[in-house]
């Protein structure tokens, strides 16, 4: 009776290998990046979108993107609709990220339900008079599921 | 009838108490954490902080990668570092989405440093992004941008 339940055991115990071994074998995953994840997500889409047209000058696509109740965060000043961001800030923000070299350092977005949250950390590169200056800037950004669309309801740069 | 109004009105006041019970428990953890910074003790943050792998906290323009990153090399040196550390936050405003919140606040930050005996008195904004884990909210993300404190700007 033993050996039976040893014998059992044994040959559950191979072919569970057996299957490992097989599914590694045929597996060529990708090693995550744990700088850059969620980004295939729709939400992570919008904010990278966001980031594309600010940097292009595209203010409609900005506009489209962001909630008419945004409220914007930005080095220790506010900004509380897209309306007063649009026609205000925006154009500052056009112009400073046509001006620089930026490289994404980090870029994470975690979707919960109608909400995700967008963290990313980026070098930008500035040459002035000949002399280049490094900064680090960090964002925040909250998209929020809006009537079946995804909008930019928050985002807090430093 | 009158048995369908009462329904509704005690859901609706049930649904305010529910939303005063998570307000009051996010103002909670915020003081929580103001008298963290200022006594320099990661208990606070320990208590109300989700601590994840990839947890990341923002504060113009630096960060701290993880939970134990942050106190023991942003709370708690401070302890050390400053004579003093006042930090307010107000004007809280608080959204949810299920068992999500973010909060968002003004700061004042003041300050001296022990070394240079310099003093600094800061304002600005506060992002802080909760989950409800169990039952209990728990901070996933914070990220916090100050100036120079300006009167005139300030004061309107």
């Amino acid at each position: 009776m033993k050996t039976k339940i040893f014998k059992s055991l044994l040959m559950t115990f191979l072919i569970m290998q057996t299957v490992s071994a097989f599914s590694h074998s045929n597996k060529h995953e990708e090693p995550k990046d744990p700088m850059f994840s969620g980004l295939d997500s729709d939400a992570a889409k919008v904010v990278i979108q966001f980031r594309d047209a600010l940097k292009a000058g595209n203010a409609e696509i900005v506009n489209s993107v962001l909630s008419k109740e945004v409220l914007i965060y930005e080095s220790g000043n506010a900004e509380r609709s897209s309306l007063q961001y649009v026609s205000g800030h925006m154009l500052a923000d056009m112009k400073y990220l046509a001006s620089i070299e930026s490289e994404l350092i980090e870029h994470q977005v975690k979707v919960n339900g109608d909400v995700a949250i967008s963290t990313s950390q980026s070098k930008n590169i500035s040459t002035k008079d000949g002399k280049t200056t490094e900064r680090i800037s960090m964002e925040t950004i909250v998209v929020s599921k809006v009537k079946g669309q995804w909008l930019i309801t928050h985002i807090h740069w430093s | 009838m009158l048995n369908k109004i009462i329904l509704v009105q005690l859901l609706f006041i049930s649904s305010l108490a529910l939303a005063s019970d998570d307000d009051l428990a996010i103002k909670t953890i915020i003081n929580d954490i103001k008298t963290g910074w200022e006594t320099g003790s990661g208990e606070p943050f320990r208590k109300n902080f989700l601590d994840f792998d990839g947890a990341r906290y923002f504060e113009s323009g630096g960060q701290n990668e993880g939970l134990d990153d942050l106190i023991n090399h942003h709370v708690e040196p401070e302890k050390d570092a400053l004579t003093f550390l006042s930090l307010e936050f107000s004007d809280i405003e608080i959204n949810y989405e299920k068992d999500f919140a973010w909060a968002v606040a003004n700061t004042r930050v003041k300050g001296e440093v022990r070394k240079s005996e310099k003093k600094f008195d800061k304002a600005g904004y506060q992002t802080f992004l909760f989950r409800k884990i169990d039952d209990q909210w728990k901070v996933v993300h914070t990220h916090s941008s100050s100036r120079d404190y300006n009167p005139e700007k300030h004061s309107h």
